[in-house]
Order: structure tokens, then sequence, then C-alpha cells
């Protein structure tokens, strides 16, 4: 057992948490990161690693994911490599219906000072001879790019632990003390308890249990996606293509009762990535799920849709499928906020942008328990926003 | 139902047959013949270099799957050894009247003894049979790869693939290790597909990894092609050493085996 004092204690070693602590070592604050497993042991170590600003609602959040973008390209200066690959990426319509939301998409883009070209038939093709024939058009966004998410976190790690940052892995939060005033008091470990005026918690999918030692109602549930790993050295694509049903699931939880296919009620869609390590990855399914298990069903179903996309992947072979389960809001966007208990915040349910929005996020994190003024309106991003809508 | 290589990781006996990978009977009738059940399309060739008689062919690219010439093949077992993913076996179907023989190898101490009877298991480690040990070959070729010849009756010969094995103290990690400090030397690749170095497995150590995925998050080895197959155990047993803590075990990822996208994507959905 180890009894501690901290100035602020980061509850959670993922992008959230990892980014946060980075950001207020910044700013000359002594923190501690507690995290029950190895470094990145949740939903960062099973995720893409893709940075673009192209499925994101028209203005405040788009805008919100342009800076994101800038504080990513940012970080390349600052930490170790990560391998960021500044690519841009496509997205193709299906059909002629679908080539008409791409042109609407086009539209909101451009209001919102985001590049984007839009691509006929023709383009698609020339960009991207793999393109199945009968594909009619799509659009590239030039900005933006990938990175690889684990070592993201360890070069944050390696930084945290140069400025001074301590992080202790293995040893898991238990309780939260707070005062009947409700002031945050303190943070209980397996491994002993630490004294601390401020906590933040970023435990991704499991921030409902930490809030609930506080008597706090994070309303953050897993929604689950699936990729798979196609075997390396196979060429499809230069860049991360995907089809246009993944912006237009991003507004909409899978699984309701109107679904009535499989495809549907999984939220599959088609994703490739090629990735530094020469391999590609798959995607990509959408659905409520607390498991990390791939799901056979799924991933048939996602090989059936990336032929349709490219039908050169026939005859490539899967090494690999893995799955992780997405932090997920009941408006689909993430939590920045303080809460109901003095001194402790929340930063966690960041969905299917947890990578990306992480330094945005731990950046405006800091700022907010720090006191000074924040780089975007912390409103659209408070907890008390579901109560709200409950009322 | 038998399952499937996507469901099990290991091969059914359809699929094998199904995919060319068996002898034909006519030769089975013949006396003992190598049956090579490789299904990782993986850099990997010893066992086209370990036949004295030319009968193995992988050629080019090296990720070709083994090609058994059934008429050159003696059946002496000289491959078994050689396999790394432990998957050439020997079976001699006119051993005795209604008895065949079956030769696999066997990393695992202590060795069974001639004569003694042994639960024979199939591809799935589940026991088939009991069988009589007829031949243990430990020779200085066989490089630490033990094989076993065990007699059963003819309708298993097909199914029995291995024995279970008989104590826990000493395993094929063991042994895996005495190969790394014999090789010493930081150099010394771990995990041939991703070409990840016994020092870069060290490094990975030391800033922190305590588990096989920490291992393989920060180096990528056990990620390539085999999958794991042959740098998991060595990756277990230096982490052992550095901790003194036993070695969680690694989740497992399907599909077991590589599969193509058209085959995964036709397979009957069974949700
Ligand atoms: C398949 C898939 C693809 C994705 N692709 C992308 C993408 O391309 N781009 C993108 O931006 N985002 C992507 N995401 C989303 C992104 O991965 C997540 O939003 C992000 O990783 C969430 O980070 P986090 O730090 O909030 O949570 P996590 O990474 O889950 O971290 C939470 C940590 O808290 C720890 N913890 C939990 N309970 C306790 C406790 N009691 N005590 C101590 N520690 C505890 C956990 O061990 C964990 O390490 C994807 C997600 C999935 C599933």
């Amino acid at each position: 057992m180890m009894n501690d004092v901290a100035d602020v204690v980061v509850i959670g070693g993922g992008m959230q948490g990892l980014s946060t602590a980075y950001f207020l070592l910044k700013k000359g604050r002594n923190v501690t990161v507690i995290e029950r497993g190895d470094i990145a042991n949740g939903t960062t170590s099973r995720s893409d690693g893709d940075i673009f600003v192209c499925d994101s609602t028209p203005g405040y959040f788009t805008k919100l994911q342009k800076a994101a973008l800038d504080e990513i390209v940012a970080l390349t200066h600052e930490i170790d490599d990560f391998d960021w690959m500044a690519k841009g990426c496509v997205i193709l319509a299906e059909n002629e219906e679908q080539v008409e939301i791409a042109k609407k998409q086009y539209q909101e883009k451009i209001a919102d000072g985001i590049r984007c070209r839009f691509m006929d038939k023709h383009d698609v093709h020339e960009d991207e001879p793999n393109t199945a024939p009968d594909i009619p058009g799509g659009l590239e966004f030039p900005d933006g790019g990938s990175l690889n998410p684990m070592l993201f976190a360890y070069s944050l790690t390696r930084a945290i632990r140069q400025m001074g940052g301590k992080i202790r892995c293995f040893t898991t939060v238990t309780g939260i003390d707070v005062s009947p005033e409700g002031v945050l008091r303190g943070v209980r470990t397996d491994d002993g308890d630490i004294l601390c005026s401020t906590a933040v918690i970023a435990c991704g999918v499991w921030s409902r249990e930490i809030g609930m030692m506080a008597g706090l109602d994070i309303p953050i549930t897993p929604m689950k996606g699936d990729l798979l790993v196609l075997e390396p050295n196979v060429y499809i694509t230069r860049r991360k293509t995907m089809d246009i049903g993944y912006s237009l699931l991003r507004h909409k939880k899978a699984g309701g009762a109107d679904e009535k296919t499989f495809e549907e009620a999984h939220g599959i869609g088609f994703l490739i990535e090629p990735t530094n390590e020469k391999n590609a990855l798959i995607g990509f399914s959408k659905y409520p799920a607390d498991s990390t298990v791939s799901s056979l069903g799924v991933m048939q179903a996602m090989a059936r849709r990336a032929i349709r996309f490219f039908p050169i992947i026939k005859d490539m072979n899967v090494i690999r499928a893995y799955a992780g389960v997405r932090p997920w809001t009941p408006d689909h966007e993430a939590i920045v906020s303080a809460t109901d208990v003095q001194g402790l915040y929340v930063n966690a349910g960041h969905a299917g942008d947890g990578i990306k929005l992480g330094p945005i996020s731990g950046k405006m994190m800091s700022q907010l328990i720090c006191g000074e003024q924040t780089d975007f309106d912390l409103a659209p991003l408070r907890l008390d926003r579901f109560k709200e809508v409950r009322v | 139902m038998d399952g499937t290589i996507l469901q099990n990781g290991y091969p059914s006996l359809d699929e094998l047959r199904q995919m060319g990978r068996f002898p034909s009977e006519e030769r089975f009738r013949k006396g003992p013949v190598a049956v090579i059940e490789c299904i990782q399309q993986i850099p990997c060739d010893p066992c086209e270099g370990a036949c004295p008689f030319g009968a193995i062919h992988v050629g080019t690219p090296i990720t070709n799957l083994p090609v058994l010439d059934e008429n050159r093949c003696t059946g002496c077992g000289a491959c078994i050894s050689h396999c790394s993913g432990l998957a050439i076996f020997v079976v001699n179907k006119a051993y005795k009247p209604g008895m065949a023989t079956v030769s696999f190898p066997h990393e695992y101490l202590p060795l069974p003894e001639n004569g003694q009877i042994v639960d024979a298991v199939d591809r799935a480690g589940s026991f088939v049979c009991k069988a009589e040990v007829i031949r243990i070959s430990n020779a200085p070729a066989n490089d630490h790869t033990p094989v076993i010849t065990i007699a059963v009756p003819l309708e298993a010969a097909d199914d029995v693939r291995g024995m279970k094995r008989l104590g826990h103290e000493d395993s094929y990690a063991g042994e895996a290790e005495r190969g790394i400090k014999a090789a010493e030397g930081d150099d010394v690749l771990v995990c041939r597909c991703e070409e990840i170095s016994i020092g870069d497995i060290k490094k990975a150590i030391s800033e922190g990894a305590t588990t096989l995925t920490g291992v393989k998050r920060r180096t990528r080895a056990g990620m390539g092609l085999c999958q794991g197959r042959t740098c998991h155990q060595l990756i277990e047993r230096m982490l052992q050493n550095a901790s003194n803590v036993p070695v969680e075990p690694d989740t497992v990822r399907p599909p077991m085996v590589p599969v193509s996208m058209d085959v995964l994507g036709r397979s009957a959905d069974d949700e």
C-alpha cells in the first residue's frame, strides 16, 4: 500500500487521460495518472488513428475538429514521432442518391472553411483505379491524416515522465472521497489512497462506474466497432477511403427497431486505411455491445462490404480481427466538463473521435482546471446538458 | 458437425481434403508417407530443404504452401522436426493389418518411453484412443524437436495427430529459452515476420511491458503473418524471467489462420 498526495489525479491512461496530464504538466501542475492496466489499456489500443474533419456536424463541432487536427500537427513537433501521415482521405458515394448527399456535404464543409473537392465518376477512378467501376462519385478531403494511436500514447507517456509527471500503471481506482459539502478530498485505489483537491475522470466507457463512486450520473455506454487487418504488402488504395455511410452513421445509433437487416442493425459500412506497417485496416461496424471479442457475422458482413467497393480485395487475406468499444453519449458528442462535485472533472465520451479530439480536449481540460479561458466555449460539452434533456 | 479453421484455429479433415493437402488413399496403402497440414502462408521453407528426396516443393514466393510429390516421398520423416509450425506428420496405414502408425513432433518433456501406452489426441488436442509408443527419435538433426511414433487403430489414422503431454514441469518454452540463451546476441530475430530482435523485446520490457500484449503493442512482435505462432513462447519466457510473476495468457484473435476476404464474406452467417 502506498498512500500519496497529488495536486491533480488523472484517472485513466488512455488518450484523454494522457493528453490531460500532458497539458497540465506544461502549465506546471503536479500530476499523477492512475491506470488499472498498462498504458492505453482501453479503447485507445483498439482504435484506428484517423484524424480527419469530414464527418462532423456543421458549425461548432466542425470547427472544434479542425482545431483538434491543428493541435495534433503541433504535437508532431513537441513529442516523439507517432507515425503521423498527412495524406487526406476520400469518401465514396455508392449510388446517385448518395452523390446528392455528397454534394450537400461539400457545401457544408466549404461553408465551415474545410478544404474539400467534389469528385465525379471519372475523378474517383482516376484517383483510386481499383475502385469498383460503378461507383459514381465522392468527396476528397486533402487535409488530415492518420497516426498510430499506440505510438501516440507511448510518446505522450515519455513526455509526461520527462516533465516529472507520475504514471502508476496496474493500479485501479476503487473509490472517490467526497466531503459532505460535496468537495473532492481524494481518490482511493487498490494500492493506497491519494489525497488531492482535483481529479479528472478520463476512463472512456468505464467513466460511468467511476462517476457512480462520487454519486454522479455520467451517461456513457459502449458502442462496439470491429476492424479487420489485411496481410502485409498488399496495395488497394493510396489513402484512407470510406463509404459515405460513415458520416451518415455518425449521427445515428445503430440497433434501432426500424432496422431490418443484419447490416443495418450492426452499422456495417466500408472503410480502408493503408497503415505505415504496410498492411491495411478494413472496417467498420457500429452497434451497442460491451465486448471486445470480434463477431464472426460482423467480420463477414464487413468483408462483403469491402469487396463491393474494391473487388480486388477478394483475394487478399485477413490475418487478424479486433474490436473496441467507443465511449458513446446520448448526443454522441464528448463530455469535457466540471461536475457537481467541486474539484472533480470529466473528460470522456469521445465516441469514434477520441484519438483526434484527445489533445484539444486535454488542453481545454487543463485550461478549465487552471481557471483560464478555454479555446472553445465548453457549453456544448458540459455534463449537465444531459440533465436538462431528461427534465 | 466439424468446425472450420475460421472458428477453431485448426483445419477439419474435410477442409484438408478439399484443399488437396492429403496424400491419396492409394499412396497411403503403399506405406509411410508425409502429411503436410500447413495452411499458413508465411515466409517459411525449411521443409523444402529438409527432404532428402526433393519431394517437397515451396518455390517462390516463399509464402507458397508446400506441395508434396507423394511418389517421391518415402515417409522417412526428416521433414517433421524442421517444420516450425509443427504441421507435418508421417502416417503409415500399412503398418499391420487393421493398425496404422502416426509420427508427430512432440516438444514437451518428459518424453514417453518405448512401449508406453499414451493418450492419442486429434488436431484439437482431444482424446481419440489409447496408443502404444513404438519409436522416439531425438537425434541432434531434430534440433530439440523429438519425433514420436505411436501405433493406433487404422480408423483413427486420419484423426490422431499427437499425444497428451505427460508432465507440465518443463515445456517447449523451456526448450525455447535454452535456444535463446545459446544464440545470445541482441540482434537475433525472435519474430521473423516483423523482424523483431531479442534487443527490441528487451527494450520493450525495460519500458514497462509486463504482458505479451504489452510487448506486441510496443514492438509489433507476433503481429505479422504467422500471428505469433513462432515467437509467442519465446517472448513469454523472456517476460517471465524479467518479472518472476506468471505471464498472463495472450488474447487470441480470429481468424486463427489467414483467410481470404472472399472466403470470409461467403461463409455462412452463424449469428
Ligand atoms: C474500432 C474503433 C475505431 C476507432 N477509430 C478512431 C479513429 O480513427 N479516430 C479517432 O479519433 N478515434 C477513433 N476511435 C475512438 C477512440 O478510440 C476513443 O474515442 C478513444 O480511444 C477514447 O479514449 P479514452 O482515453 O477516453 O478511453 P480509453 O482509451 O478507453 O481509456 C480509459 C482508460 O481508463 C482505464 N480505467 C478504467 N477504469 C479504471 C479504474 N477503475 N482505475 C484506473 N483506470 C481505469 C482503462 O484501463 C483505460 O485505459 C475508434 C474506436 C474504435 C472502437
